[in-house]
């Protein structure tokens, strides 16, 4: 029996394909990667979600723990008068922006990829964003916000070039023009709020704007002429082909956005939850506002990525 | 590789011009070639006018600048802002050193992405799927739910070592594949290689090469365009990073300290005009660092066919 046993594990050794074999040298690719995982990531987040539990206190012995069980998730809901303010506000924004930016930028792509003089500069400076929108810069952005509230008029805004007023909306009062119409004023409230946030959107959709390029890009040129000879107009060509190709990037597109509006300091969930660890020294209570808000993410993504992947074309 | 164009000239036909402008059909193209340039234009401006005054607002003197009649030519032309900024940041010292820190943490996160998105694009191993969960789970956590774990982490690393106020935290960062939305590189570097002609590695098996062999030899040469792509976003991203540089290197003279650091002077309204100066100072090297990779950015992203 034991025998027979050691023949079949044998067999089954020598019997590893040769392609098996060679796959087993990925394992050494995503090495690093994965002891990264294991040894700070998955302890990070884990010691995190203890630190919720906890009261925690640092001095030069090292981290003090007292456990306080849900004290802190109490805390943030009852107690803390700023938090669910905040939060909520924080979270009606970002849900707002996400759903515009990806419909802007998946029509702006397409745009960029059509046929016409200036492409590549026009891709230059739509890139641009990606590479400046990030950190110092949106300080900077703030501090001016700041400087306009002090000054207050819409000189003094054009002049230090803050994106509340300048942008489409000061050229044509399209808002106003809008109302004129006889559209009702929430919708076009809601469309002027998206005119004068133009120069956000624009700084938060460089990397969306640069998946969806991409993946018009391998969308083989064939398939078009296939569909051409079958007597598809453009507007067939879009929904039948370019919309479903680009099903798989919107998928990722969705996921990178509520990422990054999520972690985007102008909401001031991210402040305020830092201020509470660094400044106020609560780490215990930070790591829980963390989770709330983390949990919440999980969730907006998770529904999210469930409608969406329900729709997802795949070629192969 | 060399392009060649040729171009075919048209003989002009009215005929054909007529109905090309006059149809309908045309009609609704010049429409939309309209509607698009009006709209690209719009973008273009909204994206450079503010950076443009913030470059115009740094020459102004600072009568000027609280002047709301000078808008784009300063009466007083000036170089003390900048003189002064610069002064304050201790550029000599802190340029080289944020250029050199940013260069080394952006190459090893390339060298770290790619390696990883070779890995998790070319081979079928057991369990790959589901480490390539975790890795993008990496990239779902926001930065803050992790921030202070992660600084806890380096203020008493294994055995107490106190690496925070050294390089230490974002090199191991970067060579772990944490740092700063390195899931994202990892995602593209994984799209490019799974794109790549499997020929290229079968030839390469033939003549006799291992699988780093392979990597080193063929793959990475022929990714180069989105090696330079995450090479240029992860060193503007490194450069810009105030949120994780001020809490684990707070005392190191890297321009994202700096920057916190500049004040007015003896005027302290002077604060604003001095912190738009930093900023345009800090941000102008970036710009033409992407201004020479650009040609490389975009053909990275023409290439790479990112899907899900």
């Amino acid at each position: 029996m034991a025998k027979g046993q050691k023949i079949k594990g044998a067999d089954k050794k020598k019997g590893m394909l040769l392609s098996e074999k060679k796959n087993m040298a990925g394992y050494v690719f995503i090495l690093p990667v994965v002891l990264g995982m294991v040894f700070i990531f998955l302890p990070a987040l884990v010691n995190s979600l203890i630190y919720a539990f906890h009261n925690v206190t640092i001095d030069f012995g090292g981290v003090k723990m007292e456990p306080v069980g849900i004290q802190n998730f109490k805390d943030a809901f009852f107690t803390d008068a700023n938090f669910i303010p905040v939060f909520l506000s924080g979270i009606r924004g970002m849900f707002f922006d996400s759903v515009v930016i990806i419909l802007f930028s998946f029509f702006m792509s397409n745009v960029l990829n059509q046929k016409f003089k200036g492409r590549g500069i026009c891709r230059v400076i739509f890139f641009l964003p990606v590479v400046l929108s990030v950190g110092i810069v949106a300080e900077m952005e703030n501090a001016n916000e700041m400087f306009n509230a002090m000054n207050g008029s819409l000189e003094e805004a054009s002049a230090t070039g803050t994106f509340d007023q300048i942008g489409l909306s000061t050229l044509f009062n399209v808002a106003g023009l809008l109302q004129l119409m006889g559209l009702p004023p929430s919708m076009t409230n809601m469309i002027g709020s998206v005119l004068t946030n133009m120069y956000g959107i624009l700084n938060a959709s460089g990397v969306q704007i640069l998946i969806f390029l991409s993946a018009l890009q391998s969308i083989s040129p064939s398939v078009f002429e296939a569909a051409k000879m079958e007597g598809a107009t453009k507007w067939e060509e879009f929904w039948k082909i370019t919309f479903p190709m680009l099903t798989p990037s919107l998928l990722v597109c969705v996921v990178y956005t509520v990422i990054s509006t999520f972690t985007n300091p102008v909401y001031g969930i991210m402040d305020y939850i830092e201020a509470q660890g660094f400044s106020g020294s609560k780490y215990g209570y930070a790591s829980a506002l963390a989770w709330i808000y983390f949990v919440v993410v999980i969730v907006v993504l998770g529904l999210a990525t469930g409608i969406i992947s329900k729709r997802v074309t795949y070629l192969d | 590789m060399t392009k060649t164009k040729t171009k075919i000239k048209k003989e002009f036909n009215f005929k054909r011009w007529a109905r090309k402008w006059f149809s309908l059909h045309g009609m609704m193209s010049i429409g939309w070639k309209i509607v698009r340039a009006i709209i690209l234009i719009g973008c273009c401006y909204t994206i450079i006018y503010p950076f443009l005054l913030k470059m115009i607002d740094s020459f102004k003197s600072f009568e000027d600048y609280l002047d709301p009649a000078v808008q784009y030519i300063p009466k007083y032309f000036t170089l003390t802002n900048i003189k002064n900024v610069l002064t304050q940041l201790e550029w000599q010292k802190s340029f080289p050193i944020t250029f050199l820190y940013s260069a080394l943490i952006a190459g090893l996160q390339v060298l770290v992405c790619g390696l990883a998105g070779y890995g998790f694009g070319r081979f079928k191993f057991r369990g790959s799927k589901v480490l390539f969960a975790l890795v993008m789970m990496e990239l779902l956590v926001p930065p803050q739910t992790l921030i202070i774990p992660l600084f806890l982490k380096f203020r008493f690393f294994y055995g107490g070592l106190n690496l925070i106020n050294t390089g230490w935290p974002f090199i191991i960062m970067a060579m772990t594949g944490l740092g700063i939305r390195n899931g994202l590189y990892i995602f593209m570097f994984r799209q490019t290689f799974r794109n790549m002609p499997k020929e290229l590695e079968e030839a390469a098996l033939i003549d006799g090469c291992s699988a780093f062999k392979t990597f080193f030899r063929v793959m990475l040469p022929n990714s180069i365009s989105m090696m330079v792509t995450v090479f240029l976003i992860s060193f503007a991203w490194q450069w810009t990073d105030t949120n994780f540089t001020q809490r684990f290197q707070r005392g190191t003279s890297l321009l994202a300290n700096m920057i916190s650091a500049v004040d007015g002077g003896e005027e302290e309204v002077m604060v604003l005009q001095y912190n738009n100066t930093a900023a345009v100072l800090c941000v102008l090297p970036i710009m033409l660092v992407y201004l020479i990779g650009q040609r490389f950015f975009i053909q990275g992203v023409e290439r790479s066919g990112i899907t899900g």
